[in-house]
């Protein structure tokens, strides 16, 4: 059977990587002839992955495509909702996929209490509202019940994942030294495994000269992301800025921030930058402190047109639909994972890195580390060198502790 | 694109961890680590080795009939079409 979500193939060679995408990124396509409010129920039916960052791209966009303007409001509430949602998706890697890479259970308890908080969390946000439907009016949301909810959530990552409140690890947990005294300190799976890379030397595994995809107006992606089918099939499928790559990660969102800022002095885009991201991000949702990127102001595009970006848990997501007539004349959506799975991108010169600074011998875990750590949100097939074969994912998982360096 | 896979249980280890899935005559494992009171007989979506959530019947005909549309369920010629009555994953 070919999985209808498509799969990323990457193989390793010293010479290359080479990465190839089955993803059906132009699915959005079929939306084309619809009507609006057909493509409003559809849409978080087919797009269920970040359905919430899917379902407010999609509503912003036909909001301005249709000439509405949000509530200030229910922009805030569907913030607040994506980055719920971001939450959910950070702690499932962290609790699930990070304990993988030590030979661990995963934290299968953890995870069921936070998806219970998440969906607390939603479900007092929206009160039964419909705010993330384009036009939507201002719900009547139960703030303490909301708020209650994150605080559970604060507590259940202060005891599983940080060791102390996530306030307190943003605040003590600024820099290589002081991260490293955390983990050496605290025992959970997240500082275990930062841990672990510092003994084995590995945190500037994969660094690479990759930059950060710069804020890019509604212009701008709209020349690219226009009714020509021909530019915008080539542009969701292998898209570059200037010609170059770009990274849209938790690691760009996070790059200012003091953690994230210092290690790179000296790691670079390295794995422990990428996993002191995550956590500093997930902190920082905890916290309820607005996201580093900013809600770019809607440019003027022409009558019938609408373009939206949405930072959801993997990276930049951006909707653009053209209605005409009540109808959907053209839909592209441009996802995170093509900018960073690119072929030329953060991921394919990352691994191309971590083959030079490991060899390899005994690379799959690391392989498997790096991929985790950008995350791609589709399954992946792996061909390293001297294997005959695609390494299945999940004895690769069981055999990631053997990998280490001492 | 980020999509995720309906199909339906058809068997719940004892542990009640993992579960076997089927989409029309396709059967796989999955984690049911983000999703609680999974029963035989239920519509999961499945993404990446997890089952993500619960969704109805309607839900899943509806997901499978787009992806048809879509022409990424061709070489799945044994999936549910979008009859209702037919819908036996």
């Amino acid at each position: 059977m070919t999985d209808p979500a498509g799969k990323l193939h990457i193989t390793l060679d010293p010479a290359a990587v080479t990465i190839t995408s089955t993803r059906p990124v132009r699915a959005a396509k079929v939306f084309v002839g619809r009507d609006v409010a057909d493509t409003v129920r559809l849409l978080p039916v087919l797009f269920n992955i970040c359905g919430t960052a899917q379902s407010a791209a999609a509503a912003a966009a036909i909001e301005q495509a249709l000439g509405l303007t949000p509530d200030y409001r229910v922009v805030e509430l569907r913030r607040h909702l994506v980055d719920t949602e971001t939450l959910r998706e950070h702690l499932w890697r962290i609790l699930l996929d990070w304990p993988k890479f030590l030979v661990v259970a995963p934290d299968a308890a953890a995870m069921t209490q936070a998806m219970r908080l998440t969906i607390a969390r939603r479900t007092a946000l929206t009160a039964g509202s419909a705010v993330l439907a384009p036009g939507a009016s201002v719900a009547d949301s139960d703030q303490p019940a909301a708020a209650l909810a994150r605080e559970n959530l604060a507590a259940l990552c202060a005891e599983r994942l940080f060791g102390v409140r996530p306030a307190a690890w943003l605040t003590q947990v600024d820099r290589l030294d002081t991260l490293a005294v955390w983990a050496a300190d605290t025992d959970t799976v997240a500082a275990r495994l930062v841990r672990q890379i510092i003994a084995a030397g590995q945190a500037g595994y994969g660094r690479c000269a990759v930059s950060a995809l710069p804020d890019l107006s509604a212009t701008d992606l709209d020349r690219h992301l226009g009714d020509d089918a021909a530019t915008t099939d080539d542009f969701v499928a292998r898209p570059v800025w200037a010609a170059q790559p770009r990274e849209t990660s938790p690691l760009t969102r996070q790059q200012d921030q003091p953690l994230v800022r210092n290690l790179a002095t000296d790691c670079g885009n390295g794995l422990l930058p990428r996993l002191a991201a995550q956590l500093t991000e997930v902190a920082h949702l905890l916290n309820d402190t607005p996201g580093p990127g900013v809600s770019p102001t809607p440019a003027a595009l022409s009558a019938g047109l609408g373009l939206s970006q949405v930072q959801a848990a993997r990276g930049l997501l951006v909707h653009r639909v053209h209605i005409h007539e009540g109808r959907i004349a053209a839909y592209a959506i441009l996802a995170p994972t093509e900018w960073n799975f690119h072929p030329r991108g953060v991921v394919a010169a990352g691994l191309q890195q971590l083959l030079r600074q490991h060899g390899a011998d005994r690379i799959a875990p690391l392989v498997r580390l790096f991929i985790a750590a950008v995350d791609p949100c589709v399954d992946y097939a792996l061909n390293l060198p001297g294997s005959d074969c695609s390494l299945p994912h999940a004895d690769d998982a069981r055999n990631a502790g053997s990998n280490q360096k001492s | 694109m980020c999509l995720a896979i309906p199909a339906r249980i058809t068997a719940i280890d004892p542990s009640g961890e993992t579960a076997t899935v089927a989409l029309g005559a396709v059967s796989k494992n999955c984690s049911l680590a983000l999703i609680e009171g999974a029963a035989v007989g239920d519509y999961v979506l499945i993404h990446v080795g997890y089952a993500l959530n619960r969704i109805s019947e309607e839900e899943a005909r509806q997901t499978l009939d787009l992806m048809r549309e879509m022409g990424v369920l061709n070489d799945l010629q044994e999936a549910p079409t979008a009859a209702p009555s037919s819908l036996t994953l």
